[in-house]
């Protein structure tokens, strides 16, 4: 299979899956979207092995890293000045912000404690940090 | 003062029967849009893809790529 027809099938596949979520919320069918979702998952696994090109490579990686590094900080610079902000806003005044404030504050808490974990974790898998 | 990394992919796969990108890139099993970004200066490749272009074109490494300072 080529990459230009996977990426027809995993648009249908996507089509046929929101379909099936605006029929399943319209007419309050509740277990309809969960399997719809695997089976459209298993359904994009299983055609994307049969692509025989190359479809990512090196540079995808590089791509995605850089990209990730740039959300992963403006989104921690932006939450934590907004988060700051409303905790200043809290205190002086605004105490139904409260919640919202430490919401943001929290999650980039969170989100630097995964960044700590993750890079101690590719660290080791990489090497280097001790010297022998 | 800024070091370059340069190369002569487009060169070589002309003088390797007019290859394509296409061809050239499913050889050294990286996508066409690599090659594109490797021949216009956008991308240094990996040591890795590096020795398999050269292998392609079945010349040295320093043939394909070039340290510039």
């Amino acid at each position: 299979m080529s990459y230009r027809t996977y990426r027809i099938m995993k648009f249908v596949i996507i089509l046929v899956l929101v379909a099936l979520t605006t029929v399943a919320v319209n007419y309050g069918i509740a277990w309809i979207p969960i399997p719809a979702g695997l089976f459209a998952v298993l359904a994009m696994l299983l055609t994307r092995r049969l692509v025989k090109e190359v479809v990512v490579d090196e540079r995808n990686y590089v791509i995605a890293n850089r990209a990730s590094r740039l959300a992963f900080q403006a989104g921690a610079i932006i939450m934590a000045f907004v988060g700051v902000t409303l905790e200043a806003l809290q205190r002086d005044g605004r105490p139904e912000i409260e919640p919202y404030a430490l919401t943001l504050i929290l999650s980039v808490a969170g989100l630097f404690i995964v960044y700590i974990f993750s890079t101690l974790y590719y660290s080791g898998k990489l090497g280097g940090g001790v010297e022998e | 003062m800024m070091a370059r990394i340069t190369n002569h992919i487009r060169r070589l796969r002309f003088e390797n029967n007019e290859m394509t990108q296409e061809e050239l890139a499913s050889k050294a099993g990286c996508t066409r849009q690599t090659i594109i970004a490797l021949e216009q200066g956008k991308y240094v490749p990996s040591i890795e893809l590096a020795f398999k272009i050269a292998r392609v074109f079945g010349v040295k490494l320093e043939e394909v790529f070039r340290y510039e300072r």
